[in-house]
């Protein structure tokens, strides 16, 4: 049974400046005991998430709605295992699998082939289950012999079916995205939402995070609106996209 | 699965440790996949290292034992091996620096333990060490020096090397992470090295300043390994040099570690 529980969960992370890296500077703010470059100690925090309580069950496909910058994508990677909390619990019962960007861990220096062996192994698909799916990505990517050249060589299009064929062979747990999969031209977006609704299908649970209503009503059973690192309301859907539609009006 | 709750940061980092070392074969993947990565599209392939090696030794080499009025017997083993631990030590301490930095994209998409990242370095360092000992196989097989049981010792050395290699890694990538420049300090330290320790010229050739080798760590980390293959025992402080400097960087690897892991994702 997977599931996802917060409770009261706080998140900081600091912002670095330039001068702030440079470790010429911070010996000589140790040795003149602070004097010299005093403003480079004084890191700034963000206050992120503020005392975020959640529970998300086996089935549930929740939305997260709310501005840029209100921490939908902090709570995001909080919850997919990439940033620890700095206070409260957090118990996440399942595996994640988390897809913030279409080429998210693609290396550019490897050839497409390569890279979907190491996707997958990453992803924890092993590589003669993975070859099962060669055939299939090449074909749905459209990139065929193009496969046996670096990514690097690829357009930007290229690079994203390439991604998006990738992850939608997978067998999520628990699925986190940021933004839904599928982007480019016209014809691929029909193309990946089709595919991409087969994999969200096979997720035990799914969070995710857009700006785009028309999609979380199609997915999602649950929605939170987030703003300025808290959840200002949860509820359905439907309540939740129109009472923050009727806000930032 | 077990349920991921959040504990202090110091249970989280050790359980990344153990998480990746229970996962050896995640960073064995990664680490065979980096080593044939650098062979793709070159004419020789892994032959490339091996014979620009080669052909570095055998230069140096002749032109060395000249120099010092050795034999080309006596001097070839030594140089040989001497330099083939130097660039093992050199060429992992300078990407030591870089390890999270060159894996930063794989840090940020997939939630897997980054020591993983760490045991895919020195994986990775060992294959390709793996590759230039053939340069040595060559050497002792040209210059045969004394083999006996002792020459087993060479395999506890390696390892005691590997340990301090990645605790120090550990600590150089943390280091470097946060305050970019270190990196370039380390060159330059790493520069002037392999002509300060007994790599070219022995230890005895000091004569009433043998203080030079002694407290130069290197020398120690390279001896322990090198005596055994020539056939000498290394000196007792050689062992209790590298002892000291395993502990030493484990500790502080693990510590920085265990204090700064959940900030790597900020850093990067």
């Amino acid at each position: 049974m997977s599931r996802i529980s917060l409770d009261n969960v706080h998140v900081h992370y600091p912002v670095l400046n330039d001068h702030y890296l440079s470790l010429r500077r911070a010996m000589l703010r140790l040795v003149t005991g602070g004097r010299l470059y005093k403003q480079d100690a004084e890191m700034q925090l963000v206050h992120a998430l503020r005392g975020i309580s959640l529970t998300v069950e086996d089935g549930d496909r929740l939305a997260l709605v709310g501005r840029n910058g209100a921490g939908k994508s902090t709570l995001l990677k909080t919850i997919g295992g990439f940033i620890r909390p700095h206070s409260g619990d957090m118990s996440v019962e399942g595996r994640t699998t988390s897809l913030f960007n279409a080429n998210g861990g693609m290396d550019t220096e490897r050839t497409g082939l390569d890279n979907i062996f190491l996707m997958g192994r990453l992803y924890g698909v092993a590589r003669k289950d993975m070859e099962q799916h060669v055939a299939d990505i090449a074909e749905f990517s459209e990139l065929g012999r193009f496969l046996g050249l670096p990514v690097r060589s690829y357009s930007d299009g290229m690079k994203v079916r390439l991604g998006v064929a990738i992850v939608t062979c997978l067998h999520p747990d628990i699925l986190v995205l940021d933004e839904a999969i599928g982007a480019g031209d016209a014809h691929f977006i029909e193309k990946a939402t089709q595919r991409a609704q087969k994999l969200y299908a096979r997720a035990n649970i799914i969070v995710i995070a857009s700006h785009d209503p028309s999609i979380l009503r199609r997915l999602c059973n649950r929605a939170a609106w987030i703003d300025e690192g808290h959840i200002v309301r949860t509820g359905s859907v439907d309540e939740i996209v129109e009472a923050y539609t009727n806000a930032t009006v | 699965m077990s349920p991921v709750i959040v504990h202090s940061a110091s249970t989280l980092a050790l359980r990344d440790i153990t998480g990746g070392c229970r996962q050896i074969g995640l960073a064995a993947f990664l680490a065979w996949d980096d080593v044939r990565q650098r062979y793709v599209r070159t004419m020789l392939g892994p032959l490339w290292i091996v014979l620009s090696t080669g052909v570095w030794f055998t230069a140096m080499g002749f032109v060395m034992a000249n120099l010092f009025g050795q034999s080309l017997d006596h001097y070839m083993p030594f140089m040989a091996s001497g330099l083939l631990m130097w660039m093992l030590i050199s060429s992992s301490i300078a990407e030591s620096s870089q390890v999270l930095i060159s894996s930063a994209s794989l840090i940020t998409s997939f939630p897997i333990p980054i020591f993983t990242h760490y045991l895919r370095f020195i994986m990775r360092n060992t294959i390709i060490f793996l590759h230039n000992i053939l340069i040595l196989v060559i050497v002792l097989a040209l210059f045969p020096p004394q083999l006996d049981a002792a020459t087993t010792l060479v395999v506890p050395g390696l390892l005691l090397d590997m340990i301090i290699l990645l605790g120090l890694a550990v600590a150089l990538s943390l280091i470097n992470l946060r305050y970019r420049d270190t990196n370039l300090a380390i060159a330059s330290a790493m520069q002037v090295l392999p002509f300060v320790t007994p790599i070219f010229w022995d230890k005895p050739m000091l004569q009433h300043r043998k203080w030079i080798a002694d407290i130069n760590p290197f020398y120690h980390m390279i001896e322990i390994v090198r005596a055994p293959i020539l056939g000498r025992a290394p000196e007792l402080l050689s062992w209790e040099v590298s002892g000291g400097m395993a502990v030493l960087f484990v500790v502080l690897g693990v510590t920085l570690f265990t204090r700064y892991r959940h900030r790597i994702i900020f850093w990067l």
